[in-house]
């Protein structure tokens, strides 16, 4: 069991040292100067992504998933908008790129497929030229090359008679058809780096699945890094390498997939799964609810974010804020920001690498119970 | 015509039959949204309604609701048959009836506080002196979690959605309803909210003895709360079954399909392994003939083009309408493992 965690997380280190990661996100924070004070949407996030493979994201509403892509994209510029740590994209610091020094890297290299496409399209423009005004201000193309290859990304997307489709307005298209539309759009330019921020979530269930397999393909194909962002665990599950948990606005777990899954370090993440209504439960299970909600992004409480709805929680809890850490002796790839990590019982007796309950009122075992959740 | 339909249910407190619903459109067509569809709902049962969008499980529910009244066909509550009472008496009865929307937010008034929104179908009603009242909504609040003395004087947008649909709860419980009926009723919530109010409906459910249309494009949201579950696909009902015989033994190519399509939770699932749906339903419009499913159907083939597959008891009280269903292979495995065990225990 040990061996083969090691196997995998050296397989990472290997792939992380081979080449020179597509996409870097340091330490990065994006704040809001609003009414009711400064809301922390993103707070002190890292990752990193390399050319190939597709990064989860996941989290619930205001979890900050949302604003972290928009920002990597750069769609997030106002005088009220407050950012900080980096962003660098194939080497490049892309952080604080403003929209005309910007232009020649988003929407070309990097491209976004949003949730709604009804209004990521414009619906006064047909279909036709909403595809080829990118290739005409990046590619440099004639307007009949603009429109035989806006055919070809058209058909690639599986979308059926596109000579037709490029002539109709997005009114015209079913949700689908909608989708595969605007990620024929971000195709356009042959990005090396696709954000997609639940792209299935307005979608039926049939066409979910075939639009995250027509993803799947272009990513394959052009051999892209992908980053999907969704609330679903169930998306991400068989379709990414590494998944990112997010709490309000914090990483609160990491890991490379098959990891995550096998053997969940962050109560949260545990919370999360939990809640999710499997198909293979008998009707009637009641379902663990995670109580409460979380914090007000503007009045973020002392210590870690997720103690007033944790069910382990204990004082430390809620004085200080826990430090993304790995277990080392499991696997460095796997961060988790907890102070008494789920599982932490069974691990093998190598001691600790998350030190145990401060003071004598919280007892001996590392892994609490309920007792101390004040609410 | 009168005969008794397969997989009617012993004492039903509602009864659908053929239901047809149309609606003309602008230039002139006719969207068959919902067409002869029958089914019953028993005392004290679960009823899930599952199926895409435009498959009619919405225009089914309201159309129970008489909102609007169907284009045909029956509806029977509680022995009286809705479709040809008069206004005053469809409005009495529907005190019995009660909804539960999507959208927690906008379904209440952003004007009035919490109190007087739970309230008011009380006042309406006249039930009680307003200090009666007064209690009564107090006790609701109270069943569905909130303190009543903190959050009743407050706004809807002081909510979370979470919240919101917790005060639709209480005020469709208001006039002690027997059915209630959900449509969609947790689809605009996130995960771990959605399960608060999926514990809290069944508890809702056992605590005021609740008959419940539970209507969701979820499967396995669907799975959790249902007793029984029908399948529907473009205004008609493919298949209808015990919750969890629909789950692990569907007989339907699209019941079928539509399990496959759920992502797991689960990595050592790869999506390649599962079969995908190609293309998209049909305009109700202009339905397919025969079975409506045989555009998009894998085992489809000239008699399903040109026969309409009635629904039909395979086993009991699971009932499919197709003219090839799928060998039930979990049954035949749970059977054959069953028999082992006889053989064993021989």
């Amino acid at each position: 069991m040990a061996d083969q965690h090691a196997n995998i997380s050296t397989t990472v280190q290997n792939d992380d040292e081979r080449s020179e990661p597509l996409l870097v996100v340091e330490d990065f924070a994006v704040r809001f100067h609003t009414r009711r004070g400064l809301v922390r949407a993103v707070d002190g996030v890292s990752f990193e992504l390399h050319k190939g493979k597709t990064l989860g994201i996941v989290g619930e509403s205001g979890c900050g998933k949302t604003v972290l892509s928009r920002s990597i994209m750069g769609l997030l510029h106002d005088p009220k908008v407050e950012r900080s740590g980096r962003v660098l994209f194939e080497g490049r610091d892309v952080t604080h790129l403003g929209r005309r020094q910007g232009r020649s890297i988003r929407g070309t290299e990097m491209a976004m497929v949003f949730q709604d496409p009804m209004t990521s399209l414009n619906p006064v423009m047909k279909v036709g030229r909403q595809l080829t005004e990118g290739m005409k201000a990046h590619l440099g193309l004639t307007p009949t090359q603009r429109v035989e290859s806006a055919v070809r990304l058209l058909r690639s997307v599986g979308i059926p008679s596109p000579e037709r489709r490029m002539e109709q307005y997005p009114f015209e298209l079913s949700g689908g058809m909608r989708q595969r539309v605007t990620i024929a759009i971000a195709m356009a330019c042959n990005p090396k780096l696709l954000l997609a921020d639940e792209p299935t979530t307005a979608l039926d269930v049939t066409i979910q699945a075939q639009i995250l397999n027509l993803l799947d393909v272009e990513k394959r194909d052009r051999n892209m890094g992908m980053i999907l962002v969704t609330h679903d665990l169930g998306v991400v599950a068989g379709r990414t390498e590494e998944i990112v948990v997010m709490y309000a606005g914090q990483i609160v777990e990491r890991a490379p997939t098959a990891e995550l899954f096998n053997a969940i370090r962050h109560p949260y993440t545990e919370a999360l799964l939990r809640s999710i209504p499997k198909l293979d439960e008998p009707s009637g299970t009641p379902l663990a609810a995670i109580g409460g909600r979380p914090p007000a992004l503007h009045a973020i409480p002392p210590g870690c974010r997720f103690a007033p709805r944790c069910p382990y929680a204990q004082r430390r809890c809620f004085e200080d804020a826990p430090p993304l850490t790995s277990d080392a002796s499991v696997s460095a790839a796997h961060t988790f920001a907890c102070w008494y990590p789920v599982g932490v019982e069974i691990r093998p007796t190598g001691g600790p690498a998350v030190e145990p309950a401060v003071g004598p009122s919280a007892g001996t075992s590392a892994r609490p119970t309920v007792e101390a959740v004040a609410r | 015509m009168n005969f008794q339909p397969l997989g009617s249910r012993p004492d039903p407190l509602l009864s659908v039959r053929d239901l047809t619903v149309e609606f003309g459109t602008k230039d002139g067509q006719t969207v068959h949204a919902v067409s002869g569809i029958s089914f019953d709902v028993a005392m004290g049962e679960t009823l899930g309604l599952v199926g895409e969008s435009g498959c009619g499980k919405s225009t089914t529910s309201r159309a129970v609701m008489q909102l609007p009244p169907p284009t045909a066909g029956s509806v029977v509550f509680d022995g009286r048959e809705l479709t040809s009472l008069s206004s005053l008496e469809l409005r009495k009865t529907r005190t019995q009836l009660q909804m539960i929307f999507q959208d927690p937010v906008s379904s209440l008034n952003p004007r009035r506080s919490v109190e007087d929104i739970i309230a008011e179908p009380l006042a309406t009603w006249s039930r009680g002196t307003p200090k009666e009242r007064k209690a009564k909504v107090y006790e609701l609040m109270e069943a569905v979690g909130l303190d009543g003395t903190v959050v009743g004087k407050r706004r809807r947008r002081e909510f979370s959605g979470g919240q919101c649909q917790r005060i639709s709860i209480a005020r469709a419980l208001a006039l002690e309803p027997r059915m209630l009926i959900c449509d969609e009723a947790v689809s605009a919530l996130d995960v771990s909210v959605q399960a608060q109010i999926l514990n809290l409906l069944q508890e809702m459910k056992q605590r005021f003895d609740l008959t419940v249309i539970f209507v969701a494009h979820d499967l396995a949201v669907v799975k959790r709360v249902s007793d029984r579950v029908a399948v529907m696909y473009l205004g008609k009902i493919c298949e209808i079954a015990p919750a969890d015989l629909l789950y692990a033994a569907p007989r339907h190519h699209y019941t079928a399909a539509l399990l496959a399509s759920i992502p797991q939770p689960d990595p050592t699932i790869r999506p390649g392994d599962v079969p995908v749906l190609s293309g998209e339903p049909p305009s109700p419009t202009d339905p397919p003939t025969g079975c409506r499913f045989r555009t998009r159907c894998p085992r489809a083939e000239d008699r399903c083009a040109a026969e309409v597959p009635e629904l039909t008891e395979h086993s009991p009280g699971h009932l499919v309408a197709c003219h090839f269903p799928l060998e039930s292979s979990v049954a035949v495995d749970v059977l054959r493992r069953q028999t082992d065990a006889d053989v064993l225990r021989l």
